[in-house]
């Protein structure tokens, strides 16, 4: 890769770039989990979000860099008609919800429906997230409840707390790895004007038969042109 | 025809420019003709005579640029094909018969929908149709022509950012005309091997579904260059037309396998903004790919990944996404009168071209945080605006590397802070407001004053930065970097001045909004 105008600007090299969007009630804690998983620390959030912001971090699966592009909407009712906009082009969901709160438990399942509708023809991989794992002691969803409710959807459910830094990294990590192998058994296709999945610059070695189609027929192309890809 | 080459290639250029200025006065226009048809349509017998009417008038009002050269063969060929046709249409019927109705079609469509989506289908399905409802066809091609009105604007005036693609498109179109000509010719002497139009349709059906969406823009594009010879090939009959429009787009791909990227480019809409970035960085790391490979490694940086790389593409399309939806929540509007109001808006974005060059004096920029709406800080933009000048001032010994980077990641922060002004601006824009009353009138144009502002400084900074580099270095490489900041200064006020565009259909929606509070 000695070949990029590395000299001039740093540039990231990925696989793929997913994009992941975290949905959830109002004040389960969203914004603070994805500032301790991007800078590494609590950082105390008293505004709510609105609309959305955007952070991105790196991750390696199998040797890969993958590039999380990460939507923190926001949870407020009033935000909705404009968070559903985002919704689609979403290739994962960080579905939140607070373990001490029993109600943001309950509308878990119908922000999950609310993503499916929008991302249709899209299906998004979800993880179900228990945050504020550090108020066990207000606990008000027990972790069997929030374990049957996610193998009914068949997700992952994983608890975590911002404020200790708790399975924070692990979300992120199940997830990209779920989704880099849904990419690698063909559920989720990469390509065709969609934005859930980029191609990054980083050249699959295993993976490089299932490209899709249109990056194939661009490098096709280049070597009739005599250029060589490696 | 070595002369005709030459003509039709400047044609298409200026064609493409002229088009994109009197997109809204041809469209009414259109308009005018169209519903004079639809008028006629009813009486069998003036078909002809209107459909005559309405090519003429479309010669000489749309084309007067591009038909100059032309215009005197055209016209007197033109004509007797007429009558020639209105006697084949009253006896057989068959569409054979009818190459200037269609090729009026055509016409229409090129020059109205030069930038915009044009269906691609529009006129292969006129193709096919049956003679009666010619007018029909076209009044609906107008009323196609009008909605998408305000994306025709959205995407025109970036496009001249792409100056050397412009150029490379141009170059295929005379390679084009030069295999028009050639099949033109032909036409004439092997008429028993053109298709049925039957077959014609179903091909060119088969062709849409296979192609994707951005075909209808060669097509558009491509008849504009065929326009010159179109004269000619009213007798040459409609079925040759297509076979020549869809030949053409094959030798044009074979020669130049990045043309349908670059086509997508000139076309806009079926693209978004977000998208060409994407793609100008891909192309970018193509390029450099090549490069490689010839050892010639390009120092240039690749300014749509600095954007990406500052943000600037992921606000940008979170801002498409929600101008998307408000544009398809807007279609649904049945009152005239929320429709007029809605339309008055439209005024606020377009940015003149005097106004574009008016010179700020730097000051200027603060007062940004002053034209935002309430909850949106331009803190962060106006701050980045500092960082710049202060850098750029700076009494440092620097060497026009350094200062070529540092003018691009200035650049391409500011324009990313922009993006994200937007973004955040749409967003606020669209919370339901309880009872609070928000004047969408004057936010419009606030919005446009801090467009300008914002598309000025692109420029102030380049001069700047070039000025600093010009100093150092008037050797070739200084030069390059400061072209190359030239250009992605245009560059960045274009995606500003688009995403600003993007903000036109969130404050109509909001417009409605606030109609139908005060009517309930």
């Amino acid at each position: 890769m000695s070949w990029r105008n590395s000299s001039l600007t740093d540039v990231d090299h990925y696989l793929y770039q997913f994009r992941l969007i975290i949905i959830g009630e109002s004040t389960v804690g969203k914004s603070c989990l994805l500032r301790r998983f991007t800078q590494g620390r609590w950082i105390e959030h008293n505004d709510p979000t609105v609309g959305v912001d955007f952070h991105t971090k790196m991750v390696q699966v199998d040797g890969h860099n993958l590039k999380l592009q990460l939507w923190d909407t926001a949870g407020q009712e009033r935000f909705r008609a404009i968070t559903r906009s985002y919704f689609r082009n979403a290739v994962g969901a960080l579905l939140v919800f607070d373990i001490s709160d029993q109600n943001s438990f309950a509308k878990v399942s119908g922000w999950m429906e609310d993503v499916r509708q929008s991302s249709k023809p899209h299906e998004p991989v979800f993880l179900l997230v228990g945050n504020k794992a550090d108020l066990d002691r207000q606990r008000q969803v027990l972790r069997v409840d929030a374990e049957r409710l996610a193998n009914s959807f068949k997700i992952d459910y994983i608890e975590t707390s911002s404020r200790t830094g708790q399975n924070v990294e692990e979300i992120f990590n199940v997830l990209a790895r779920r989704i880099f192998e849904a990419i690698q058994d063909g559920t989720v296709v990469v390509g065709n004007g969609w934005d859930g999945v980029k191609k990054g610059d980083e050249i699959p070695k295993e993976l490089s038969s299932r490209v899709n189609l249109q990056q194939k027929k661009i490098s096709d192309t280049k070597d009739n042109g005599g250029g060589c890809c490696k | 025809m070595e002369e005709n080459k030459v003509e039709s290639e400047e044609e298409f250029e200026s064609a493409e420019s002229d088009s994109e200025g009197k997109v809204l006065e041809e469209q009414s226009n259109n308009k005018l003709i169209n519903n004079k048809q639809t008028m006629n349509t009813d009486q069998a017998s003036d078909t002809n005579t209107s459909q005559s009417d309405a090519k003429q008038t479309h010669t000489e009002e749309a084309h007067t640029d591009t038909t100059q050269t032309h215009t005197e063969p055209a016209m007197s060929n033109a004509e007797p094909t007429d009558t020639d046709t209105s006697t084949n249409q009253s006896h057989t019927g068959t569409s054979q018969s009818d190459p200037g109705t269609n090729q009026s079609h055509a016409g229409t469509n090129q020059s109205h929908t030069g930038t915009s989506q044009s269906d691609p289908g529009t006129n292969q399905s006129n193709t096919g149709t049956s003679q009666s409802d010619p007018g029909t066809n076209q009044s609906n091609t107008g009323t196609n022509q009008s909605d998408t009105g305000t994306s025709q604007s959205g995407t025109s005036s970036w496009s001249w950012g792409w100056g050397s693609i412009t150029s490379t498109l141009s170059s295929a179109v005379t390679k084009a005309t030069e295999y028009t000509s050639s099949v033109i010719n032909k036409g004439g002497e092997e008429e028993e091997e053109v298709p049925t139009p039957q077959e014609m349709r179903r091909e060119s059906t088969t062709d849409e579904e296979r192609e994707d969406q951005s075909i209808g823009g060669i097509f558009t594009g491509l008849a504009t260059a065929v326009q010159s010879t179109g004269a000619s090939l009213l007798s040459g009959g409609l079925d040759a037309l297509e076979v020549i429009g869809r030949k053409t787009v094959d030798i044009i791909s074979e020669g130049d396998p990045g043309l349908r990227k670059k086509r997508a480019l000139l076309t806009g809409d079926t693209k978004t903004l977000s998208q060409l970035l994407k793609e100008a960085k891909e192309t970018n790391n193509d390029n450099n790919n090549d490069d490689n490979n010839q050892e010639n490694t390009s120092s240039l940086i690749n300014y749509s990944q600095l954007i990406e790389q500052h943000g600037g593409l992921v606000h940008l399309e979170a801002l498409e996404m929600l101008s998307g939806d408000c544009t398809s929540k807007l279609e649904s509007i049945e009152s005239e009168s929320v429709n007029d109001e809605v339309q008055s808006l439209c005024q606020y974005f377009n940015i003149e071209e005097e106004e574009e060059e008016d010179p700020g004096d730097g000051k200027e920029f603060t007062n940004i945080s002053s034209l935002t709406i309430d909850r949106v800080k331009a803190d962060q933009l106006i701050k980045c605006h500092e960082d710049i000048n202060i850098q750029a001032k700076e009494e440092v010994d620097k060497d026009i590397e350094v200062l070529y980077v540092e003018s691009m990641n200035g650049m391409a922060r500011l324009c990313s802070s922009s993006l994200q002004l937007f973004k955040k601006t749409s967003e606020i824009l669209l919370i339901p407001s309880d009872g609070e009353s928000i004047d969408v009138k004057d936010v419009a144009m606030k919005l446009k004053k801090i467009t300008v502002i914002i598309s000025n400084e692109f420029e102030t900074i380049a001069s700047l930065y070039a000025e600093k580099i010009n100093e150092k270095s008037s050797e070739d490489k200084g030069q390059e970097y400061i072209t190359s900041l030239y250009l992605e200064a245009s560059s960045s006020s274009s995606y500003v001045q688009s995403a600003h565009k993007l903000l036109l259909p969130v404050l109509q929606h909001r417009l409605t909004i606030t109609i139908n509070n005060n009517n309930n």
